[in-house]
């Protein structure tokens, strides 16, 4: 692609990534918080398209926006007294909070900025990434693959059986 | 190509913009809402390094699937937590719940 046209692209979605996330962090009402949240993950799973990473993208799309946020939507609705309360920091944890957020993001950003990253290839990603992705996981991955499973299913049952109402049998 | 350093300094902005969320908010979701942006703004750093470090092997795209995994099980549990705390404190203000503090 063009690099001037993925360069519009990329500082399109990053006003949008920014903005959304801070509609998340800052917004009165819980309900329109996961909205924006909905619309954030939506908008990196445009980056993931951009880094031609599309199986990460499709899956973003699954799992977070198809996923998380409505699973986030019901305890919303269940902890439903909660959506229009605002919870206020003490001013001193406030200008103490983002003095050290900028501090850090600062650091990092003169970082990025001062690096030279030396490593960086210049070889075409593959054009068919899916199917080295499942290569990749019966392969390389494929301990860390099973793990994942096993921890998957660990917090399905953890996360009935924390959540049930107890002494009703 | 886009360099590299964009997009580090848009994920560690995003990082910032969830930690504050973290820090700030007293509702329980929330912190979680925020904690799902952190995850993310790392999420797009591993791509972006597999992009522009290891472009044939697809290394941090992998990584990157193993956190969304990882991600979907936390919210699961985290959110029966939360549940089980309101229905025991009627209330998710994180200040509240300083009952093991003496």
């Amino acid at each position: 692609m063009d690099v001037s046209i993925s360069l519009v692209i990329f500082l399109a979605l990053a006003a949008m990534a920014i903005i959304s996330s801070l509609m998340v962090v800052v917004g009165r009402n819980l309900f329109n918080a996961a909205m924006f949240l909905g619309a954030y993950l939506l908008v990196i799973a445009g980056f993931y398209f951009l880094l031609s990473a599309e199986l990460v993208g499709i899956m973003q799309v699954f799992v977070y926006v198809g996923g998380v946020v409505v699973v986030l939507l019901f305890g919303i609705m269940l902890t439903s007294q909660m959506i229009n309360v605002r919870l206020v920091s003490a001013l001193q944890q406030r200008v103490l909070t983002l003095v050290v957020v900028a501090a850090l993001v600062g650091l990092l950003v003169s970082i990025f900025s001062k690096t030279s990253f030396y490593y960086i290839s210049s070889a075409e990603a593959p054009r068919d990434s899916i199917s080295l992705i499942g290569k990749l996981f019966m392969t390389d991955y494929v301990l860390p693959f099973e793990v994942i499973s096993v921890l998957l299913l660990a917090a399905l049952i953890g996360a009935v059986i924390i959540a049930r109402e107890e002494g009703r049998q | 190509m886009i360099p590299l350093s964009y997009y580090l300094t848009l994920s560690a902005i995003l990082f910032g913009i969830g930690l504050i969320g973290v820090l700030l908010r007293k509702n329980a979701i929330a912190i979680l809402f925020s904690v799902e942006i952190m995850l993310n703004s790392a999420n797009l750093n591993l791509v972006a390094f597999s992009k522009y470090i290891t472009p044939s092997q697809a290394s941090g795209q992998m990584f990157a699937l193993f956190v969304m995994a990882i991600a979907a099980a936390e919210v699961a549990v985290g959110l029966a937590i939360i549940l089980m705390i309101y229905r025991n404190m009627q209330s998710i203000d994180l200040d509240k719940l300083n009952i093991f503090k003496w």
